[in-house]
Protein backbone atom coordinates (compact mmCIF):
# COMPACT_ATOMS: atom_id res chain seq x y z
CA UNK A 1 0.00 0.00 0.00
CA UNK A 2 1.05 3.58 -0.60
CA UNK A 3 0.65 6.33 2.00
CA UNK A 4 0.76 10.01 1.07
CA UNK A 5 1.02 12.98 3.44
CA UNK A 6 0.69 16.62 2.46
CA UNK A 7 2.03 18.85 5.17
CA UNK A 8 1.46 22.37 3.89
CA UNK A 9 2.46 25.16 6.24
CA UNK A 10 3.78 22.71 8.76
CA UNK A 11 7.18 22.37 7.26
CA UNK A 12 9.86 24.79 6.19
CA UNK A 13 11.45 24.51 2.78
CA UNK A 14 14.46 22.23 2.73
CA UNK A 15 13.72 20.87 6.18
CA UNK A 16 14.76 17.37 5.26
CA UNK A 17 14.77 16.34 8.90
CA UNK A 18 11.07 17.10 9.34
CA UNK A 19 10.20 15.31 6.10
CA UNK A 20 12.18 12.34 7.35
CA UNK A 21 10.14 12.31 10.57
CA UNK A 22 6.87 12.47 8.62
CA UNK A 23 8.11 9.56 6.51
CA UNK A 24 8.73 7.60 9.69
CA UNK A 25 5.21 8.44 10.88
CA UNK A 26 3.72 7.16 7.63
CA UNK A 27 5.80 4.00 7.96
CA UNK A 28 4.66 3.59 11.55
CA UNK A 29 1.00 4.05 10.55
CA UNK A 30 1.29 1.58 7.68
CA UNK A 31 3.08 -1.07 9.73
CA UNK A 32 0.42 -0.90 12.44
CA UNK A 33 -2.56 -1.02 10.09
CA UNK A 34 -1.19 -3.58 7.64
CA UNK A 35 0.90 -5.80 9.88
CA UNK A 36 -0.09 -4.99 13.46
CA UNK A 37 3.52 -4.01 14.10
CA UNK A 38 4.11 -1.24 16.60
CA UNK A 39 7.01 0.65 15.06
CA UNK A 40 9.58 1.82 17.56
CA UNK A 41 12.38 2.80 15.24
CA UNK A 42 13.28 -0.82 14.51
CA UNK A 43 16.89 -1.51 13.69
CA UNK A 44 17.58 -1.28 10.02
CA UNK A 45 20.38 -2.55 7.86
CA UNK A 46 21.51 -0.67 4.80
CA UNK A 47 22.89 -2.16 1.64
CA UNK A 48 26.09 -0.99 -0.04
CA UNK A 49 24.26 1.98 -1.54
CA UNK A 50 22.34 2.98 1.59
CA UNK A 51 18.92 1.38 1.00
CA UNK A 52 17.44 0.51 4.40
CA UNK A 53 15.58 -2.66 5.36
CA UNK A 54 14.29 -4.04 8.65
CA UNK A 55 16.55 -6.50 10.43
CA UNK A 56 13.69 -7.98 12.48
CA UNK A 57 11.21 -8.08 9.59
CA UNK A 58 13.22 -9.16 6.54
CA UNK A 59 10.01 -10.07 4.71
CA UNK A 60 8.67 -6.52 4.88
CA UNK A 61 9.84 -4.09 2.21
CA UNK A 62 9.37 -0.35 2.43
CA UNK A 63 10.51 2.84 0.80
CA UNK A 64 10.02 6.52 1.57
CA UNK A 65 10.37 9.67 -0.52
CA UNK A 66 9.64 13.34 -0.06
CA UNK A 67 9.58 16.48 -2.14
CA UNK A 68 8.79 19.89 -0.69
CA UNK A 69 5.59 19.44 1.33
CA UNK A 70 4.67 15.94 0.16
CA UNK A 71 5.93 12.73 1.74
CA UNK A 72 5.11 9.24 0.48
CA UNK A 73 5.74 5.78 1.88
CA UNK A 74 5.08 2.32 0.49
CA UNK A 75 5.06 -1.00 2.32
CA UNK A 76 4.89 -4.52 0.85
CA UNK A 77 5.24 -8.04 2.18
CA UNK A 78 5.40 -9.55 -1.30
CA UNK A 79 7.98 -7.71 -3.36
CA UNK A 80 10.72 -5.20 -2.95
CA UNK A 81 9.58 -1.67 -3.69
CA UNK A 82 10.84 1.74 -4.73
CA UNK A 83 8.93 5.02 -4.66
CA UNK A 84 9.68 8.59 -5.63
CA UNK A 85 7.74 11.85 -5.47
CA UNK A 86 8.68 15.14 -7.07
CA UNK A 87 6.99 18.50 -7.17
CA UNK A 88 6.34 19.50 -10.77
CA UNK A 89 8.43 22.59 -11.49
CA UNK A 90 10.68 23.93 -14.21
CA UNK A 91 13.04 21.11 -15.02
CA UNK A 92 16.74 21.57 -15.65
CA UNK A 93 18.22 20.67 -19.02
CA UNK A 94 21.38 19.72 -17.12
CA UNK A 95 19.42 16.95 -15.44
CA UNK A 96 17.47 16.06 -18.57
CA UNK A 97 20.63 15.62 -20.63
CA UNK A 98 22.14 13.54 -17.85
CA UNK A 99 19.28 11.07 -17.32
CA UNK A 100 17.01 11.01 -20.39
CA UNK A 101 17.58 9.03 -23.55
CA UNK A 102 17.30 10.95 -26.83
CA UNK A 103 13.82 9.52 -27.39
CA UNK A 104 12.66 10.42 -23.88
CA UNK A 105 13.98 13.95 -24.22
CA UNK A 106 12.20 14.38 -27.56
CA UNK A 107 8.95 13.22 -25.96
CA UNK A 108 9.43 15.61 -23.02
CA UNK A 109 10.06 18.59 -25.28
CA UNK A 110 7.11 17.80 -27.56
CA UNK A 111 4.54 17.76 -24.75
CA UNK A 112 2.20 20.62 -23.85
CA UNK A 113 3.46 20.32 -20.28
CA UNK A 114 7.14 19.35 -20.63
CA UNK A 115 7.82 19.89 -16.91
CA UNK A 116 5.25 17.28 -15.86
CA UNK A 117 6.44 14.91 -18.57
CA UNK A 118 10.06 15.27 -17.46
CA UNK A 119 9.21 14.55 -13.84
CA UNK A 120 7.20 11.49 -14.93
CA UNK A 121 10.42 10.09 -16.42
CA UNK A 122 12.55 11.30 -13.52
CA UNK A 123 10.35 9.71 -10.85
CA UNK A 124 10.02 6.46 -12.83
CA UNK A 125 13.81 6.23 -13.07
CA UNK A 126 14.25 7.15 -9.40
CA UNK A 127 11.64 4.61 -8.33
CA UNK A 128 13.60 1.96 -10.21
CA UNK A 129 17.00 2.82 -8.73
CA UNK A 130 15.37 2.92 -5.28
CA UNK A 131 13.79 -0.47 -6.03
CA UNK A 132 17.16 -1.98 -6.93
CA UNK A 133 18.69 0.00 -4.06
CA UNK A 134 21.60 1.50 -5.95
CA UNK A 135 21.17 5.26 -5.49
CA UNK A 136 22.32 7.90 -7.95
CA UNK A 137 25.37 5.91 -8.97
CA UNK A 138 23.01 3.86 -11.17
CA UNK A 139 23.22 5.00 -14.80
CA UNK A 140 19.75 6.54 -15.06
CA UNK A 141 19.97 6.96 -18.82
CA UNK A 142 20.25 3.20 -19.24
CA UNK A 143 16.78 2.53 -17.84
CA UNK A 144 14.30 3.81 -20.38
CA UNK A 145 10.55 4.33 -20.43
CA UNK A 146 7.73 5.02 -22.78
CA UNK A 147 4.42 6.22 -21.39
CA UNK A 148 1.60 5.22 -23.74
CA UNK A 149 -1.45 7.47 -24.25
CA UNK A 150 -3.57 5.17 -22.06
CA UNK A 151 -1.02 5.48 -19.23
CA UNK A 152 0.54 2.07 -19.75
CA UNK A 153 4.24 2.21 -18.91
CA UNK A 154 6.75 0.37 -21.07
CA UNK A 155 10.31 -0.12 -19.84
CA UNK A 156 13.47 -2.06 -20.59
CA UNK A 157 13.66 -3.04 -16.90
CA UNK A 158 12.85 -6.67 -16.15
CA UNK A 159 11.34 -8.23 -13.05
CA UNK A 160 9.38 -5.18 -11.99
CA UNK A 161 6.26 -3.16 -12.72
CA UNK A 162 5.76 0.60 -12.69
CA UNK A 163 2.86 2.88 -11.84
CA UNK A 164 2.43 6.64 -11.98
CA UNK A 165 0.18 8.35 -9.44
CA UNK A 166 -0.90 11.82 -10.43
CA UNK A 167 -3.89 12.48 -8.18
CA UNK A 168 -2.08 15.51 -6.77
CA UNK A 169 -1.85 18.33 -9.29
CA UNK A 170 1.47 19.64 -7.99
CA UNK A 171 3.25 16.31 -7.68
CA UNK A 172 4.15 13.22 -9.64
CA UNK A 173 4.61 9.93 -7.78
CA UNK A 174 6.16 6.85 -9.37
CA UNK A 175 6.02 3.42 -7.78
CA UNK A 176 8.07 0.37 -8.75
CA UNK A 177 7.56 -3.12 -7.36
CA UNK A 178 8.92 -6.55 -8.10
CA UNK A 179 6.70 -8.67 -10.28
CA UNK A 180 8.37 -12.08 -10.10
CA UNK A 181 11.08 -13.94 -8.23
CA UNK A 182 13.74 -11.97 -10.07
CA UNK A 183 12.29 -8.73 -8.86
CA UNK A 184 12.05 -9.73 -5.22
CA UNK B 1 37.94 26.42 -8.37
CA UNK B 2 36.40 26.36 -4.88
CA UNK B 3 34.78 29.75 -5.55
CA UNK B 4 33.23 28.43 -8.78
CA UNK B 5 32.01 25.29 -7.02
CA UNK B 6 30.41 27.37 -4.26
CA UNK B 7 28.76 29.67 -6.80
CA UNK B 8 27.19 26.75 -8.67
CA UNK B 9 26.15 24.97 -5.47
CA UNK B 10 24.33 28.12 -4.35
CA UNK B 11 22.12 27.86 -7.44
CA UNK B 12 20.76 24.62 -6.01
CA UNK B 13 21.20 24.86 -2.24
CA UNK B 14 19.34 27.29 -0.02
CA UNK B 15 22.42 28.18 2.06
CA UNK B 16 24.80 31.08 2.58
CA UNK B 17 28.13 30.96 0.77
CA UNK B 18 29.99 31.11 4.07
CA UNK B 19 28.32 27.92 5.26
CA UNK B 20 29.71 25.93 2.32
CA UNK B 21 33.03 24.37 3.28
CA UNK B 22 35.12 21.57 1.82
CA UNK B 23 33.69 19.34 4.54
CA UNK B 24 30.07 20.07 3.59
CA UNK B 25 28.23 17.01 2.35
CA UNK B 26 25.78 17.62 -0.48
CA UNK B 27 22.85 15.68 0.89
CA UNK B 28 23.52 15.85 4.63
CA UNK B 29 24.75 19.39 5.21
CA UNK B 30 23.50 21.24 2.16
CA UNK B 31 20.19 19.32 1.99
CA UNK B 32 20.45 18.72 -1.73
CA UNK B 33 18.19 16.05 -3.19
CA UNK B 34 19.30 13.44 -5.69
CA UNK B 35 17.71 15.62 -8.38
CA UNK B 36 19.76 18.62 -7.22
CA UNK B 37 22.96 16.53 -7.26
CA UNK B 38 22.30 15.33 -10.81
CA UNK B 39 21.62 18.95 -11.91
CA UNK B 40 24.81 20.04 -10.17
CA UNK B 41 26.91 17.33 -11.79
CA UNK B 42 25.35 18.06 -15.19
CA UNK B 43 26.14 21.74 -14.84
CA UNK B 44 29.78 21.06 -13.91
CA UNK B 45 30.09 18.70 -16.88
CA UNK B 46 28.78 21.25 -19.33
CA UNK B 47 30.53 24.30 -17.88
CA UNK B 48 33.92 22.65 -17.40
CA UNK B 49 33.84 20.25 -20.35
CA UNK B 50 34.45 17.17 -18.22
CA UNK B 51 32.52 13.91 -17.97
CA UNK B 52 31.61 12.55 -14.56
CA UNK B 53 30.46 8.92 -15.02
CA UNK B 54 27.43 7.88 -12.97
CA UNK B 55 29.40 5.14 -11.21
CA UNK B 56 31.81 7.78 -9.88
CA UNK B 57 29.11 10.12 -8.53
CA UNK B 58 28.61 8.00 -5.41
CA UNK B 59 32.22 8.68 -4.40
CA UNK B 60 31.69 12.44 -4.56
CA UNK B 61 29.72 13.21 -1.42
CA UNK B 62 31.36 16.41 -0.18
CA UNK B 63 32.48 19.72 -1.64
CA UNK B 64 36.09 18.77 -0.96
CA UNK B 65 35.73 15.47 -2.81
CA UNK B 66 34.24 17.32 -5.79
CA UNK B 67 37.11 19.81 -5.67
CA UNK B 68 39.68 17.01 -5.68
CA UNK B 69 37.82 15.10 -8.41
CA UNK B 70 37.56 18.10 -10.74
CA UNK B 71 41.16 19.05 -10.04
CA UNK B 72 42.34 15.61 -11.20
CA UNK B 73 39.98 15.57 -14.18
CA UNK B 74 41.16 18.94 -15.45
CA UNK B 75 44.90 18.25 -15.18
Amino acid sequence: MIYIALHKDSIKKNSACKSHLIGEQLLSYGLLHEKGIIYKGEDTAVNAWGKPSFICHPDIFYNISHSEDCTVCTISDQFDVGIDVEMVRDFSMYAANKVCSKEELNRVLSKDDPNREFFRYWTLKESYIKFVGMGISYPMKSITFEIEPDGNILSNASGCTFHLIEDLKEFVIAFCHGSDAEGK
Amino acid sequence: MLTLIKKIIMEFADVDEDSITEQSSFMGDLHLTSYDVVCLIGKFEENLGVEIPDREIRDITTVGELLDYLGKKMK
